[in-house]
């Protein structure tokens, strides 16, 4: 069990590293014991990877972190951060496309109502989706190779605010916007 | 003579890039498909960074071109702009790395750089298919994150107009139906 654990731990890194191609040689490298295939140990990395964003609202939860000051608790999780941001960059293969969206949908409504609460908007569906669109482009701007909570927040906010000021503005003029 | 092998250098490594980033940028590779010694590429060449700092140069010239043609002949957003880009897979694949990787500056620089540069062409076209009356200075800050939103879905495998157009429209559908909803706290709609 040990030995699946340290090994888990090691593919983990080398895939926020390296990406789905790590998976090859993290196997390789491991043998049948623990895991029967690639595609078995990808199943058991992406468990894991589940985990760790629960471990990360947990922390949210108990240190009651309002937004922005999640940016800097995110920080703190670095392997998670990498790992994420590899199913991002590799998500024209569905199934990381669909754990990204799936993983952008994730927030607690504690981190969610904070995060309405910042930008003085409604907490509804609406700003999840808002949320799910802003990360997308967030995700390309962050380098997890200098993982700096301030700079992830001024990145996101550099985001979500042209999109809330052309909210504001087209407001006043949606009757005649396409669609 | 020379200018040729340093284009077939150029040409090969631009594919491997728009394929694989610049991890697939591999000399040994590039000479195999090239049928060039690995020596020529140290005569063009001075290492692996001048290489990409000739195709980033490279990307930046192509885009140009593309603007050229957007600016002679983009007349209806979409499909207009969809059907100018099919010629120009190579660059969409490059752009669509440079976009990947932009936590390497270099690479960011070219790709934002590219995209300001064709605001000017685009973004008038824009206002007008979506009939939005907002400053300009608001579309272009929206129409950069459309672009990333656009690049992190883009699937190259797919590339033909109908499915670009089609990529555009749900993003800026979304954006759209965002703008409806009813958002702020303190109401302004």
């Amino acid at each position: 069990m040990e030995t699946k654990y340290r090994q888990l731990k090691t593919a983990y890194n080398n895939f926020g590293q390296e990406g789905p191609k790590s998976l090859v040689d993290s196997f390789r490298s491991f043998g049948t014991n623990e895991f029967e295939n690639e595609g078995d140990l990808l199943g058991q990395l992406i468990r894991k990877h589940l985990i760790n964003n629960e471990i990360f609202f947990l922390a949210c939860e108990k240190e009651f972190v309002a937004f922005p000051d999640i940016f800097q608790l995110l920080a703190l999780f670095p392997k998670t951060l990498r790992f994420t941001k590899q199913i991002f960059l590799h998500r024209s293969n569905p199934v990381y496309n669909e754990l990204f969206l799936q993983l952008t949908k994730l927030s607690p409504s504690r981190i969610l109502s904070s995060f309405c609460d910042y930008y003085q908007i409604s907490s509804n569906e609406e700003a999840v989706n808002l949320i799910t669109f802003c990360l997308e482009s967030w995700f390309s701007k962050i380098d997890t190779d200098h993982i700096d909570g301030q700079k992830m927040f001024r990145q996101f906010d550099g985001i979500i605010k042209p999109l809330l000021e052309f909210k504001k503005l087209a407001a006043l003029d949606n009757s005649k916007a396409r669609f | 003579m020379k200018t040729d092998s340093k284009q077939k250098w150029l040409e090969i490594g631009y594919d491997l890039f728009g394929d694989y980033g610049p991890d697939g940028l591999n000399i040994k590779l590039i000479s195999e498909k090239a049928g060039l010694p690995r020596t020529n590429f140290y005569y063009h060449f001075a290492d692996k960074d001048d290489l990409i700092e000739q195709l980033l140069y490279m990307h930046s010239r192509m885009s140009e071109d593309f603007n050229t043609v957007l600016k002679k002949q983009l007349q209806v957003f979409i499909p207009d702009m969809y059907k100018l880009s099919e010629p120009y897979v190579k660059g969409f694949k490059f752009h669509r790395q440079l976009f990947l990787n932009r936590s390497d500056p270099r690479f960011n620089l070219v790709y934002v750089s590219v995209n300001i540069s064709s605001n000017p062409i685009v973004l008038p076209k824009i206002i007008e298919y979506y009939k939005l009356n907002v400053p300009y200075s608001v579309i272009e800050s929206l129409w950069t994150t459309v672009t990333d939103t656009w690049y992190s879905r883009f699937d190259v495998n797919k590339f033909e107009a109908a499915y670009l157009c089609g990529l555009t429209e749900e993003i800026m559908k979304t954006v759209l139906d965002f703008a409806k909803t009813k958002l702020f706290v303190n109401s302004i709609e």
